[in-house]
């Protein structure tokens, strides 16, 4: 007889869920098999942590500025993780379907001006984004819209009067059209790589 | 109903927090990388290594940009410096676009998660549109690359 595949909760698996699940290190009845953490993180982890424990062992005097220019840096990132938690569990309600289809490579215009829009608005650093951007491409969100999301990022709508005061304000509007364009064109190039 | 969508809900949050969960090492990674970059490198020291063609400086800007990383704002006044001691013009866009469009310190964890091709290829084409943008700008200011 032959055996229906089942998902975590019960119900059917179609393709594309075995597939994430299998990625996500489970099996496709929803039994963990790795660890949550991938081993390259944690081997470069540790080889980071190795570097500072040298510059403390070695008495260098910048081991305390970095150590605490990193506790500052993680208690500025911690409201932002906060706020990629509700988006990362809003995307998890909107169903990969959907998602590939306004965002996906065939998405188009509509969906490089969305990407676009959302990295300029998006606040905090980039790294803060990356577990959602990969749930996203999980669910069928293209490379080019990812990429066209990152390259936005660099038009800072919050910090643009302070690029005005330090660089003029006709410099801050033709860099930040520059960015914004070059983000879709990149975007383009990276959704036809695939 | 109402609790079948708080079920959908929490299943979904749970699943979001074990994906932030996942990604700890790797924004751990790019913290401890960035906080080495910030106490080791000198953005006062930066100024004097420029002097070349304006055309190599707007790509050393751009190389400066890519390792230096942070909020944007202290690009803004490390560029303003830079403008104030001579760095052409070109040179200073360039390392204020590649300061967050390329980020070599973020690079293991973007790899780390969006995986080695596309955060490679990011980088490099960032380096690249960063040192164009540089140019660009530098042409639209009337100055060329001076």
């Amino acid at each position: 007889m032959k055996e229906i595949q089942k998902g975590p909760d019960g119900g059917k698996m179609d393709p594309g869920e075995k597939g994430r699940a299998k990625k996500d290190g489970e099996n496709i009845r929803g039994a963990k098999k790795i660890a949550l953490f991938s081993p390259f993180s944690l081997i470069l982890l540790g080889g980071l942590l190795g570097v500072y424990g040298v510059l403390y062992v070695s008495g260098a005097d910048r081991f305390e500025a970095a150590l605490r220019t990193a506790g500052s840096l993680l208690v500025q990132i911690l409201p932002v993780m906060l706020v990629v938690l509700l988006f990362m569990t809003a995307a998890n309600l909107v169903p990969g379907a959907f998602l590939k289809k306004h965002l996906g490579s065939d998405s188009g215009f509509r969906g490089r001006l969305f990407a676009v829009l959302a990295g300029t608005f998006s606040h905090g650093p980039a790294y803060a984004w990356y577990p959602f951007l990969t749930d996203l491409r999980d669910k069928g969100v293209s490379n080019g819209k990812i990429a066209a999301f990152l390259y936005a990022r660099a038009v800072k709508i919050p910090l643009l009067a302070a690029m005005a005061f330090y660089f003029g304000l006709s410099f801050t509007l033709v860099f930040s059209v520059l960015i914004v364009a070059g983000a879709f064109i990149l975007g383009k190039f990276f959704d036809m790589l695939g | 109903m109402n609790a079948i969508l708080i079920q959908k809900i929490a299943d979904a949050f749970l699943k979001a927090f074990r994906g932030l969960l996942r990604s700890i090492p790797v924004i751990l990674i790019v913290v401890l990388m960035i906080s080495l970059l910030k106490v080791y490198i000198r953005p006062e020291a930066i100024a004097g290594l420029f002097g070349f063609s304006p055309f190599t400086d707007t790509f050393l800007g751009a190389a400066f940009g890519s390792v230096l990383a942070g909020n944007s704002i202290n690009s803004y006044i490390i560029g303003s410096g830079l403008l104030s001691s001579g760095v052409p013009f070109a040179a200073v866009s360039a390392f204020l676009a590649s300061w967050v469009i390329v980020g070599v310190a973020q690079l293991p964890a973007e790899s780390a998660q969006l995986g080695t091709r596309f955060a490679v290829l990011r980088a490099v084409i960032g380096f690249f549109f960063s040192v164009f943008i540089g140019i660009l700008t530098a042409m639209v200011f009337g100055g060329g690359l001076v």
